[in-house]
């Protein structure tokens, strides 16, 4: 560093600046670090305040979470990114869209939002890849609703692992189409269809629905059922077989509890005084949670159920409540009290229309109509009713919105490849530089550029992750996307210092590729829809996962171990490359090929070290969980493999039976029986670890599996060439020792 | 200095190892082998048990009510019949013999008729009811019914020992001692058998029934078979392929009372049991054959259930219909037109 | 190190010279190599067999024979050809002995090797331990619904037939026959037995079919002339046994009882997979949950169950709780709520949930199954007599670790202390 010339000191610094910037700071006008730093903008009154709208809490799949959050993973499902385009294949941002779906479907339902690429699943709707592109609003789709449905149940029947890619595609149109219409009913729930209304006038309930003409917004509807069960709960004598008003009060329960499967997250909620605190549907703020399954009801005794109902309501509150309570502790098998359980809760207990469906209404007003301080003033409210009802659990909702804007994971990839093109261009430079002893420096200045700037993405990629862990509350490492992340960052961490002591630019392209290519697999592992069916990485875990202490011990030891047996094997794939290179240049690579023999050789202690740890500390937890310290499960089996794989490394290199040469080819395997352990495991579909299935991974790993059995025939192919040249063996020998 | 202690220790470990691996090697032979052991009583239905005596030989069949069934093995064959029948409620002797009387040729016994047919008899530290009848009539097959009845608890043990006339005589002894032998145990789960129907015999004709009431059957009910318990059977179906089933029965004795009778017939047509506050829901006064009576009305889903309780001369009288509930509907006026046409013979 | 020293330390390791060969690591290599080759096709066959299935082939047994599995590329050529594969003990037992050798032959007791000697003397704990374990631990189940209590317990594999005499009402009398003495033409006498029990044939696993009555029974079931095998007249076809994890193995006995004047009669029993008190679900086939045989004054029970073992304690289900994430089918928490009587008339009160079993007497009892609707909860019961060997293991690998880490630290440090580092 001292020896540069000034120019190569501009270059470095630029270099250095470049990398910052696209770890650190806005592309454009977009999100940036600053945004962490930044408190929110206010909203401006010349536009929705789209920027709280996007922060206003909900809770969809078990955790609480920003409306920015829901936005941005059903739009990763439906089109694997986290915009949509109008009609023009313009961007619209995910906020922007979850808005018009939830406010003015009439218009969303116009936006490009579902991905299809698949050419036989195209044809089923008529169209082609070539011409009409591959992005299709709803709107489009509709015609092929009852189509698309049909062929997807058909797929439906056919085993998971026997699906082939038109089964899983349509299957996966059809599971998008669902939730987009699921999500468009969040707020208001699906109207009765227009053939059943003719039986419903003549029940009398007709003129109970929510009517455009007349009523301000649905609440309307809402205070008039209130004011019938009001009415039921003041006389239980209306509880009778074909009693009008209570009749009604039947049909609205049920119309509403089905409406409740008609949601796809909870928007309102808890109640002050539910100690579970349990999120609600617009469906169940009204009526409650059915204790079973609709179709339940029909081994229901009306007689029976008139009875208990009438019994329950003609009971004080408080008392009411207990005997709710006991009814559903121990009646488990009984349909009859329990659905009257929620019709006793429907009608006595929820006596208001909670105030947080009347502001999404007026939200919705709002928006159609334009209005700007009435949407940014409800925005405000909602928020504070919602971040004070949800207590602590709302506490990481803003960190989680500039989180989702500044994607650490994909700005972190793109600086990995700037760095590896830096890395390689190091290489470049040092061999003119030994036939022209010119450029020496500026090989230099690349490799200390590189370095430095894999310390700063490493800052990038562990606010990443340490994001993660602060928004779930959990260590890194909970399913198999973030596996990847944290063995892309294991293998940057310890390239990082090894290029610190042995700055050749070897380490650090290496880092930077595992580092680039695990979250690659990341990135195509949050898409998979059998891993991710919510778009959302951040999911909840398992009961018997559940552990912080052994997520944190046992886990992350045996991810480090994956990701050290990875960089030693692609050190091995370096070893390669810098022989072939040398073979084909003529040059003497000789002490090269020991360093990175003794690098590898370094690497594997670390990575024997951790995933034997991990494998015995799996153990433990085994023991602690089902009883059993090892038996022989097909992950369990993945993570001993790789110990016994990287026993059999170092005792081929203390005894001497294997020398650089061989220990590269043997770091190499070691790729594959990572990538077995990783991901081969799971395909088999077997055992208490398959946490995921995945057949679309199938071809990716075995083409990798190839080209690592490639590398490792390219390796020995000089000593081929040697051997029948009769020439002397020009690899080093390493010292070896017990 | 440190490194030789460590040598010792190494040696130490060395032999300690060599000791393991040798004591390891061998018992990793398992043993299988029959074991017996006593636990703490599980099993809550009834315990039946019998010491055979030598010629007696088990019927395969067993089947129906019977606990047991056996024969007599004699030169010619197997002979005789011996059963074990458990009751849950508690029976009349009269009744019991009222089962076979019939059968062979005694008509409708009572308690008048009884009386000299019955004697008590104490076997080792249990006292039975003791019946013995001897063919009458034309057929003359010389066949013998003795009839044992044991009381326990609310239990009735019945043994029937039905044969030809001298193998009563001769196996009498072992018969004794049979009962002797049996071990009689009411289980905590309730016994499956029923109360038996005996083998086919005529209906019998009211008139032949002392203290038996006539009554009037609407014309489109189907006779079914009737016993001694059963007075009257009927079928009713409809062209949906719905039945309901109809009978008079009569019992002595008030049967257990009728929250016992109302809850039986509540788990016939599988509604849950009711108590005492809440009978009155079931049940409404009627009148049969100008006496006060009972009325039983439920019904569940699809079961219907109506049934009057007359309670006259010590004696329980249900007139029950019950089956489809749709049908039941249709046929509760014939039900009550019944009921209004029962009357008594005057005494 | 003086060079006496050395000289008597090598005459120690003399003493074991015979065993050098044994202690090659050119043997280690092998060895490792091969287990490599052997928990990789152990696990895919895990597909086709399940883990049992495995385990009893490839990690159970000396050698396993596997084929090319066919639906893979070149397999409807390559899936005849048999592989032997080196099975579990075979190689666990030579990697012992292999350890073993080299610690007595080769291994030098210096501060530097300290830490390679512990990992090593903790792998040998770890294989053993696994070898004693796989030979010795029995996994059961206990079933029990809500305020019920139960004392015993079912063994997940292996049936037993028992005779159960209940005529005493204070006590009863279990005669158990294991599975491994039902041999077909097997006469089995017992001193509590007042019969003779004639073997006519038993399976693990069988297909059983209600025939319509009056059909007569042809092949297994000819013979039975009693009990349910005759009242529902169950006609059975033997099935080979089924491995995977989510198996139904109804197993079948036909058994004569005989005594001294002759045949009593020819019974069939089946066991139930998931208990024998299923059974009482089916009103025709209730009976096998419990079959009365009388015989001499004495009401006996006959029974082909899961093997059972009775604790000289109780476990009595006080309430269960089933918790989703709301909105998701993720669990988090199974838990049940129990209380444990034991014989001296103490009780204690104790939660199992997941990662939190209850250890008692010996024996673990993890929560394993739940029914929320029908309020019963499955515990998996283990005894495993080298629980602890593990953790000892753990403990010598983890010293070793610590050791040899520290070493190459202190060594790291005075290395360049003594040495400016070097740069690039």
């Amino acid at each position: 560093m001292n020896k540069m010339t000034i120019g190569q000191r501009i270059v470095f610094l630029g270099l250095l600046l470049l990398g910052g910037y696209i770890c650190l700071l806005p592309f454009g006008r977009g999100p940036s670090f600053l945004d962490f730093l930044k408190d929110e903008p206010p909203p401006s009154p010349e536009g929705f305040d789209l920027e709280g709208f996007s922060r206003i809490p909900v809770l969809r799949g078990g955790r609480v979470k920003p409306l920015d959050s829901v936005a941005r993973n059903t739009l990763l499902v439906l089109r694997n990114k986290r915009t949509a385009l109008d009609a023009e294949e313009k961007k619209v941002s995910s906020i922007d869209w979850l808005a018009q779906v939830l406010f003015e479907p009439e218009r969303a339902d116009q936006l490009k939002t579902f991905l299809i690429d698949h050419d036989q699943l195209l044809g089923l709707i008529g169209k082609k890849l070539a011409e009409d592109g591959k992005h299709y609003s709803y709107s489009q789709l509709e015609p092929f609703l009852s189509q698309i449905e049909t062929t997807a149940r058909e797929a439906g029947k056919t085993e998971q692992e026997k699906r082939d890619s038109f089964d899983q595609n349509v299957l996966d149109l059809y599971r998008g189409l669902l939730l987009y219409r699921k999500l468009k009913h969040t707020l208001a729930p699906p109207p009765v269809p227009p053939d059943s209304m003719e039986s419903l006038r003549e029940m009398g309930v007709e003129q109970y629905f929510f009517d455009p003409q007349n009523d301000p917004d649905r609440t309307a509807e809402y205070r008039r059922f209130k004011e019938l069960t009001q009415s039921v709960s003041a006389d239980p004598a209306k509880i009778r077989m074909g009693g009008p008003d209570f009749s009604k009060v039947v049909f609205f329960v049920d119309h509403y509890s089905r409406a409740n499967l008609w949601s796809e997250f909870f928007p309102v909620p808890p109640q002050a005084g539910d100690l579970k605190r349990k999120w609600l549907t617009v469906g169940q703020s009204l009526v409650g949670e059915e204790p079973l399954e609709s179709s339940e009801k029909r081994k229901m005794d009306p007689v029976v159920f008139m009875d208990t109902l009438r019994e329950l309501i003609e009971l004080p509150t408080d008392q009411l409540k207990n005997r709710i309570a006991s009814i559903r502790a121990n009646q488990k098998m009984n349909p009859t009290a329990l659905f009257a359980t929620q019709y006793a809760e429907a009608i006595k207990l929820r006596t208001e229309v909670d105030p947080v469906l009347g502001l999404y209404e007026n939200l919705g007003i709002a928006y159609r109509t334009k209005d700007f301080t009435g949407f940014n003033n409800t925005v405000a409210e909602l928020r504070e009713i919602g971040v004070e009802r949800a207590g602590e659990e709302a506490s990481t909702l803003s960190f989680e919105k500039a989180y989702n804007g500044f994607e650490p994971f994909y700005r972190s990839s793109i600086a990995y490849v700037f760095i590896l093109f830096i890395a390689c261009a190091s290489w470049l430079f040092s061999t003119t530089s030994s036939s022209t002893q010119k450029n020496g420096g500026t090989a230099a200045m690349l490799r200390d550029s590189a370095f430095y700037l894999t310390a700063i993405v490493l800052l990038t990629h562990t606010f990443g992750l340490a994001g993660r862990m602060y928004i779930e509350g959990r260590p890194p490492v909970t399913n198999l996307y973030s596996s990847a992340l944290f063995i892309g960052w294991g293998s940057v961490l310890l390239c990082l210092a090894t290029e610190k002591f042995l700055r050749l630019g070897i380490a650090s392209s290496m880092g930077s590729l595992i580092g680039f290519g695990s979250l690659v697999i990341a990135h195509n592992l949050s898409l998979d829809s059998s891993l991710n069916p919510s778009g959302d990485t951040m999911e909840m875990m398992r009961a018997v996962l559940d552990s912080n202490f052994w997520l944190a011990t046992h886990v992350v030891a045996i991810t480090i171990g994956y990701s050290t047996t990875f960089l030693a094997g692609f050190l091995g794939i370096a070893f390669v490359c810098v022989h072939l290179f040398g073979s084909i240049s003529g040059k003497k690579t000789r002490k090269l090929d020991r360093t990175l023999g003794s690098m590898i050789y370094g690497i594997t202690c670390f990575s024997l070290f951790f995933s034997l740890v991990g494998t015995v500390l799996g153990g433990i937890w085994a023991d602690q969980s089902w009883g059993r310290f090892w038996g022989w499960d097909a992950k369990e089996n993945g993570a001993l493999l790789i110990v016994i794989w990287n026993a059999i490394l170092l005792h081929a290199r203390w005894s001497g039976i294997a020398r650089v040469r061989g220990i590269a080819a043997i770091a190499i395997f070691g790729n594959v029986v990572t990538a077995w352990s990783w991901f081969g495991t799971n395909m088999l579909g077997v055992g208490l670890h398959s946490y995921g299935f995945m057949d679309k991974a199938f071809n990716p790993l075995m083409w990798f599996i190839v080209s690592q059995l490639f590398f490792i025939a390219v390796v020995y192919l000089p000593a081929l060439v040697t051997r029948f040249s009769g020439r002397n063996n020009q690899f080093p020998q390493s010292p070896t020792k017990a | 200095m440190i490194l030789f202690r460590f040598s010792i220790f190494a040696q130490g470990l060395r032999v300690a190892l060599t000791a393991l691996i040798l004591s390891c090697t061998p018992s990793c032979s398992e043993n299988h082998a029959i074991e017996a052991y006593p636990i703490e009583p599980e099993y809550e239905g009834p315990v039946v048990a019998w010491d055979l005596p030598e010629n007696w030989a088990e019927n395969p069949d067993l089947s129906g009510p019977m606990a047991g069934s056996f024969h007599i093995k004699t030169e010619e064959g197997p002979k005789g019949r011996i059963g074990v029948m458990p009751f849950r409620e508690s029976v009349s002797i009269l009744e019991v013999a009222n089962m076979f009387a019939r059968e062979i040729g005694y008509g409708i016994l009572t308690e008048r008729s009884l009386a000299p047919l019955l004697e008590r008899k104490t076997l080792g530290d249990r006292v039975f009811e003791w019946v013995r009848m001897e063919e009458r009539g034309g057929t003359g097959t010389g066949r013998s019914i003795l009839l044992a009845l044991f009381r326990q608890d609310s239990e009735t043990w019945l043994f029937p020992f039905i044969a030809e006339k001298e193998l009563v005589e001769t196996e009498l002894e072992n018969f004794s001692a049979f009962l002797e032998s049996t071990v009689l145990r009411p289980g905590k789960a309730t016994i499956q058998a029923r109360p038996p129907e005996p083998a086919p015999s005529p209906p019998p004709s009211p008139a032949e029934l002392e203290g038996v009431p006539s009554w009037d059957v609407p014309s489109h009910w189907v006779t079914g078979k009737s016993s001694s318990m059963r007075l009257a059977s009927h079928k009713v179906y409809d062209e949906e392929g719905n039945e309901i089933d109809f009978s008079i029965t009569s019992f002595p004795g008030d049967v257990g009372g009728l929250l016992a009778n109302v809850n039986r017939w509540l788990g016939q047509i599988g509604l849950p049991p009711t108590d005492q506050e809440n009978l009155p829901n079931f049940v409404s006064r009627v009148e049969v054959a100008g006496l006060p009576a009972q009325l039983v009305e439920a019904s569940s889903e699809d079961q219907a259930l109506y049934a009057a309780i007359l309670f006259k001369d010590d004696r329980s009288w249900f007139f029950k219909m019950t089956g489809s509930a749709s049908l039941a509907a249709k046929e509760k006026e014939g039900f009550l037109h019944l009921l209004d046409s029962v009357s008594f013979p005057k005494p | 190190m003086s060079s006496t020293d050395h000289k008597d330390s090598y005459k120690a390791r003399n003493a074991f010279f015979w065993l050098a060969p044994l202690a090659s690591v050119r043997l280690t290599l092998v060895l490792l190599s091969l287990s490599m080759i052997l928990v990789f096709v152990a696990t895919l066959e895990q597909v086709r067999i399940g883990i049992r299935g495995a385990l009893s082939e490839y990690f159970e047994s000396l050698v396993g024979i596997w084929h090319y599995p066919e639906q893979f590329w070149g397999g409807e050529f390559l899936h005849h050809i048999p592989l032997p594969i080196p099975g579990g003990y075979l190689l666990g037992g030579l990697l012992i002995l292999n350890l073993v050798a080299a610690f007595l032959t080769r291994f030098q007791w210096t501060f530097k090797k300290v830490g390679i000697q512990l990992i090593h003397l903790g792998i040998i704990a770890l294989l053993v331990g696994q070898l004693v374990t796989q030979a010795t631990q029995e996994e059961s189940r206990m079933q029990i619904n809500k305020g019920e209590s139960v004392n015993y317990l079912e063994r997940f594999h292996g049936v037993e037939l028992a005779l159960i005499d209940v005529t005493d009402p204070e006590r009863e009398t279990v005669v158990a026959i294991p599975q491994e003495l039902l041999e077909e033409g097997q006469r089995l006498r017992h001193d509590s037995l007042p019969f003779d029990l004639i073997v006519k044939s038993f399976g693990v696993n069988c297909d059983f079919n209600v025939s319509p009555s009056g059909s007569t029974r042809e092949g297994l079931t000819e013979e039975v002339d009693r009990g349910v095998g005759l009242t529902a007249n169950l006609a059975i076809t033997d099935k080979e046994e089924d491995f995977s994890s989510d198996a139904m193995n109804f197993g079948y006995l036909v058994f004569e009882l005989t005594h001294k004047d002759g045949s009593l009669g020819t019974w069939l029993s089946l066991s139930h997979p998931a208990g024998n008190h299923w059974w009482k679900e089916s009103e025709k086939l209730a009976d096998f949950a419990f079959q009365p045989i009388r015989h001499e004054g004495r009401l006996w029970g006959a029974s082909l169950r899961p093997k059972r073992e009775y604790l000289p304690y109780s476990i009595e289900l006080l309430g269960i709780e089933n918790e989703f994430y709301q909105g998701t089918e993720i669990p988090f928490n199974f838990e049940s709520d129990v209380v444990l009587n034991m014989d001296d008339n103490q009780t204690r009160r104790a939660l199992v949930y997941m990662n939190t079993p209850l250890r008692h007497d010996g024996k673990t009892f993890y929560q394993y199954q739940m029914n929320n609707a029908a309020d019963y909860t499955v515990f998996q019961v283990i005894r495993n007599p080298s629980w602890l060997v593990p953790y000892l293991a753990c403990i010598i690998i983890s010293i070793g670790l610590l050791w040899q880490f520290l070493w190459h630290l202190v060594a790291f440090l005075q290395k360049n202390s003594s040495k400016s580092p070097k740069g690039a």
